[in-house]
């Protein structure tokens, strides 16, 4: 059992601290404790990283810091009225004007700024987040990493002495995430960034507080915790799974799964041919795909955000009708049996609560079974087996949306396993999930039997279950390859583009300190 | 009493009806072969029931008039012409609206969108009243020969033009104001004309959260679909959707509060900051006075012209 080490206060000598936490409880209305008895001391220019499990606390703590949340006892002191500025999770909550000009104006016209100052600033700033070309358009239009880094901009423009930034990387594909890190680097400010994405926060941070049941159980520099494997594994946030996939990738080609996908092989599972689809706007989502996947086949859909990934996950299902052939298990689908295509074919969504509408988790995953006509004593049975095996038996009569953000993804995949579908697509599978939720959903994945499509741009994680990678880039298929040609390839890349090739980097570094 | 009755031969209406059939078909198949939108408008419309007000494309004379002088004249010509009986003048109120719109320069495409329901509404009308309407005994009527024994009501139908006509006109208008200036500039013109700050507020995230709501409630609707949802007659589906709603409710409500924090984080107090700085010159009172003088303009040429139909009915 992890006890709680007695924790050395860390302090930088001969500076006063910009922030205090003294003895900090909070306690939500509801009465659920999320923070007790914090304590720490902020300093100028500090990169902290906020890590802990899933419903540790680290959101509350955020939040408690950036002066949304008063402390229900104990005392915060900002010692020289800091202006912190904070990045939420979800950047739609952020961006609230109609377009992005305005929402990045907004802030800085009511910090006082001359309309001239302010234009300056707001281009500025678009130019340094490389939203310079969208700064006139709405929101709504953009593409996820558009916004999440539009959202960063409205901060950032407002000179903040301290940045938090909520989990800033999830869901961002590598180009976007490179150009925050870019900025975030040469922020000259204090950072408090709370995030599971451990190798940005290594690349990011200098200082880690672990959280665990709302206290600060460690104040590590973040060597000291990327170094203490048990520290990791009792926090869950034991990533070293990863370093597998980097070390294969780079020294044991001999390690190389054998794709069973073979464009020409004359009895594909999912056939695709000159496939397309085009939203009611004009706009094209998918355009000519040619794909086959053979059964049980396990493919990474990977691409840019806005590539079509989910358009074509969702013509897979049957949600969308596009023009072409679209054959599975050799049968044509028309618009008959395009409409029981549910009964084949699962999606786990990218946010886990679209699939939420039941008040108990037996409820959640026998929906399905019920539409299916099952009969009810095989429901309960199958229930029971789909929770077992998300891990989650004994949550039947929980509240979905009271689970935390790595249960809700296991029920919303036990939602699907239950109905046994011999397609199962997952979206973005690993967004907001702890390293410990991600290692476990990796091991769920690899027991299942069903063909798998995982939409993902953790190229590390797809490497533990895919076989195949198919690469989109703007509705159209641009390469399909066996998943080690694939790694192979991205190894190349991130010697010629540098710039975002620091998760391999860290994880070396890690790997280093790790095994000492 | 003598009633007004007008009899269309077989040979007269039916060619027509034939033809307008005929174009109607033609013209649905070549869109729907074609789909083609203008290049903006592909890289950004999604949701093409709900017309886009954020981005504003020119920059003619009617694009930097005062945003809150276009309001009030646009809503005093609107109120003015609405209020007009005679169809001529009807015609007239409609003609310079789309002279205006014209003038704008504005895609004909944002004109089409936002007249489609209008079309459809009147078309609707021009169906049904005439068949519905009762008819009284100086009521005129029309017969398609040989249907002798139905009868349309002429006036009812002149009545669903004459509604048409009106709603063409406002939607004219609403077009010309909010694409010719920013949204958020409108809704503060709306604000300094007296509507209320924490109306103009609720307008202004409303326009940009519907987006996010329809795309929540769309991928919810999906998940429900992917696990056999399909909606009947039936106490189940009640229960699903009442669910349904309840969870889209709830999620509403933790956004609100998510947004209510991530604006009080920059700096919001109350008041949104005046992005667009307004700035009434005299052309633009000028413009105003056109305007006004137009719809003062339309609405006494009317009220004249029943004067001297009295008088003349007096005679």
């Amino acid at each position: 059992m992890h006890e709680v080490a007695q924790i050395k206060p860390y302090v930088k000598v001969g500076q006063e601290p910009f922030l205090e936490f003294t003895q900090v409880d909070y306690v939500y209305p509801d009465g659920k404790r999320a923070l007790q008895s914090v304590s720490f001391k902020l300093y100028k220019g500090d990169k902290l990283a906020v890590v802990g499990k899933n419903g540790a606390g680290k959101t509350t703590l955020a939040k408690l810091i950036a002066g949304i949340y008063r402390p229900t006892s104990g005392k915060i002191t900002y010692i020289n009225g800091q202006n912190v500025g904070m990045l939420f999770q979800d950047c739609d909550d952020q961006l609230f004007c109609p377009t992005i000009f305005e929402d990045i104006a907004f802030g800085l016209l009511l910090k006082g700024f001359s309309p001239e100052t302010m234009e300056k600033q707001v281009f500025e700033w678009a130019r340094r987040l490389g939203i310079e070309k969208f700064i006139h358009r709405e929101p709504h239009h953009l593409s996820y990493g558009e916004r999440k880094r539009a959202a960063l901009a409205a901060v950032l423009a407002m000179d903040p002495d301290i940045l938090i930034l909520d989990e800033p990387t999830v869901g961002l594909d590598r180009e976007s995430e490179g150009i925050i890190l870019d900025v975030l680097s040469n922020f000259q400010g204090t950072i408090v960034c709370v995030s599971h994405d451990l190798f940005f926060l290594y690349e990011l941070c200098q200082r880690a507080l672990v959280l665990k049941n709302g206290m600060v159980h460690h104040d590590y520099t973040m060597e000291e915790l990327v170094a203490n494997k048990e520290t990791l594994r009792d926090h869950g946030l034991d990533f070293t799974f990863r370093f597998q996939c980097c070390a294969a990738s780079r020294e044991d080609p001999s390690t190389e799964k054998v794709s069973l996908h073979g464009a020409n092989t004359g009895n594909a599972f999912i056939e695709l041919r000159g496939y397309s689809y085009r939203y009611p706007s004009g706009v094209w989502g998918i355009k000519k795909i040619d794909l086959k996947i053979e059964r049980e086949e396990r493919v990474a859909l990977i691409g840019e955000n806005g590539a079509g990934k989910s358009t074509l996950a969702l013509c897979l299902s049957g949600i969308f009708k596009g023009s072409g052939v679209y054959r599975l298990d050799g049968e044509e689908v028309s618009e008959k049996n395009r409409k029981k295509l549910w009964q084949r074919v699962g999606i786990v969504f990218q946010d886990s609560r679209d699939q939420f509408f039941s008040s108990s988790c037996f409820e959640e995953v026998a929906f399905g079974l019920k539409r299916l006509g099952i009969p009810k004593k095989d429901i309960e049975k199958r229930v029971k087996e789909a929770l077992v095996a998300v891990k989650l038996d004994g949550y039947e009569e929980r509240v979905p949306y009271h689970l935390s953000g790595g249960e809700q993804k296991r029920l919303a995949l036990a939602t699907i396993l239950v109905m046994k579908p011999d397609l199962i697509i997952l979206d973005e599978p690993t967004n907001n999930l702890d390293p410990q939720g991600e290692e476990s959903l990796i091991e769920i994945l690899n027991s299942i039997n069903s063909t798998l499509i995982v939409i993902s741009h953790d190229v590390c994680f797809l490497s533990f279950i895919c076989d195949r990678a198919v690469i989109l880039h703007r509705g159209e298929v641009v390469g399909d390859m066996n998943y080690e040609e694939f790694l192979r390839s991205e190894q190349e890349s991130v010697r010629h583009h540098h710039e975002h090739g620091y998760r391999q980097r860290c994880c070396h570094r890690i790997r280093e300190l790790f095994y000492g | 009493m003598d009633r007004a009755i007008m009899l269309i031969p077989y040979y007269l209406w039916l060619p027509v009806a034939v033809t307008l059939v005929v174009i109607g078909f033609v013209f649905y198949m070549t869109k729907k072969c074609r789909k083609t939108l203008p290049e903006y408008y592909k890289a950004e419309a999604f949701d093409v029931e709900i017309p886009s007000m954020g981005i504003i494309r020119g920059n003619t004379f009617i694009h930097q008039w005062d945003p809150r002088i276009k309001l009030a004249s646009g809503i005093l010509f609107s109120f003015f012409s609405v209020s007009l009986k005679s169809f001529s003048l009807l015609l007239l109120s409609t003609m310079w609206a789309l002279f205006f719109c014209l003038l704008a320069k504005l895609p004909s495409i944002s004109i089409k969108r936002r007249l489609r329901p209008i079309f459809a509404l009147t078309t609707a009308l021009v169906v049904l009243l005439p068949i519905t309407a009762p008819i009284r005994p100086d009521s005129r009527l029309v017969i398609f020969e040989p249907f002798a024994s139905s009868p349309l009501n002429y006036d009812a139908f002149l009545g669903a033009i004459t509604i048409g006509i009106k709603a063409t006109t406002v939607v004219l208008i609403t077009t010309l104001i909010l694409e010719t200036s920013p949204y958020t500039a409108t809704i503060m013109a709306l604000n300094k004309i007296g509507v209320p700050g924490s109306l103009a507020h609720m307008l202004l995230l409303t326009y940009r959260y519907i987006f996010v709501l329809i795309d929540e409630a769309k991928r919810m609707q999906r998940a429900m679909k992917l696990r056999g949802f399909e909606a009947k007659a039936s106490l189940e589906t009640l229960r699903i959707i009442g669910s349904f709603i309840g969870t889209l409710f709830v999620r509403s409500f933790e956004r609100i509060q998510r947004i209510t924090e991530a604006m009080e984080m920059r700096g919001y107090r109350g008041h949104f900051p005046e992005v667009y700085p307004f700035e009434a010159r005299t052309k633009d009172w000028m413009l105003g006075m056109l305007w006004l003088a137009i719809s003062v303009g339309l609405y006494t040429t009317e009220y004249f012209h029943q004067v001297i139909d009295q008088i003349e009915g007096l005679q």
